[in-house]
């Protein structure tokens, strides 16, 4: 890690974590097929796509979710959190060639942990993805 | 590319381990994560062997569905939960064990959670994720 982690102490109520912003690439979505296996044809057969309810290809559901947790980890500035849960619900896809920004904001936090909500946004401002975060302050506190 | 012919669902078993996956970790397999989602977060590792971040262990469960033949053609992702427990260094081997959570039907929706238990070859679990989807069919 290159920067000191943040004091946990140091948590309020409405801090948002850095908003990550990247532009989704059909070439990017052929590689994570590769690297998954993942070559549902949603994903990457564009007649198949075109036909289905989702009118054409779209994003793999977990390629933007890098984005949400690198803000977090660009939040707290560690490279791992142990015990961190991630609950994600992805409510609209994501198409090639959108933009997408992720980002959180603190929710709530006790002496055990520190719960911050998740949202990523489009382009055009439309959400698709909202989800929770739960990290043990313990963890932080020992320094992973 | 169509013609995924997995599991259907009238046969998925509440309980039922599904699938499994075993592979070993390798330098190129996490710096071709990191390549593919653009993301800096790599570079904030000092002088430590490289670990899987946990957006990849998703790349490793997806690799465990597939590799057991479970889907069929056009399932939709509903949501995730990752529990990260331990990291899983670069030489690491893993496996993923695939089983049914649970499964319902809602207003036509063939729902379906699969958890996958990623454990190292020390046994270690190391990330718990509970993948959501829609089944089609």
């Amino acid at each position: 890690m290159n920067s000191v982690p943040l004091d946990p102490g140091k948590v309020k109520i409405g801090d948002l974590t850095p908003e990550v912003r990247y532009k989704i690439t059909n070439e990017q979505i052929k590689e994570y097929a590769e690297l998954s296996f993942d070559h549902n044809p949603l994903h990457v057969d564009e007649d198949f796509a075109n036909k289905s309810f989702f009118k054409g290809i779209i994003a793999h559901g977990t390629i933007p979710l890098a984005y949400i947790y690198e803000s977090i980890f660009k939040y707290f500035r560690v490279s791992w959190i142990d015990d961190l849960i991630m609950n994600i619900k992805l409510i609209a896809p994501v198409r090639p060639n959108d933009t997408v920004a992720c980002y959180g904001m603190v929710k709530s936090f006790d002496t055990e942990s520190i719960v911050i909500e998740l949202s990523g946004v489009n382009q055009r401002k439309e959400l698709f993805i909202v989800g929770e975060a739960i990290i043990s302050r313990r963890t932080l506190e020992t320094g992973n | 590319m169509a013609g995924y012919k997995g599991i259907a669902y009238a046969d998925m078993n509440v309980g039922e381990t599904v699938g499994h996956y075993g592979t070993t970790v390798s330098k190129k397999d996490i710096e071709t994560y990191f390549m593919n989602a653009g993301s800096t977060f790599h570079q904030n590792i000092n002088g430590e062997r490289l670990f899987v971040p946990p957006p990849m262990a998703y790349a490793l469960t997806l690799r465990a569905i597939f590799h057991s033949n479970i889907p069929v053609d056009g399932p939709i992702l509903v949501g995730h939960e990752l529990k990260c427990i331990n990291k899983v260094f670069e030489g690491d081997g893993i496996d993923v064990d695939v089983i049914i959570k649970d499964k319902w039907i809602k207003k036509d929706r063939k729902y379906i959670i699969f958890d996958f238990i990623v454990k190292n070859t020390k046994k270690d679990v190391c990330f718990v994720d509970s993948m959501r989807v829609i089944w089609p069919e």
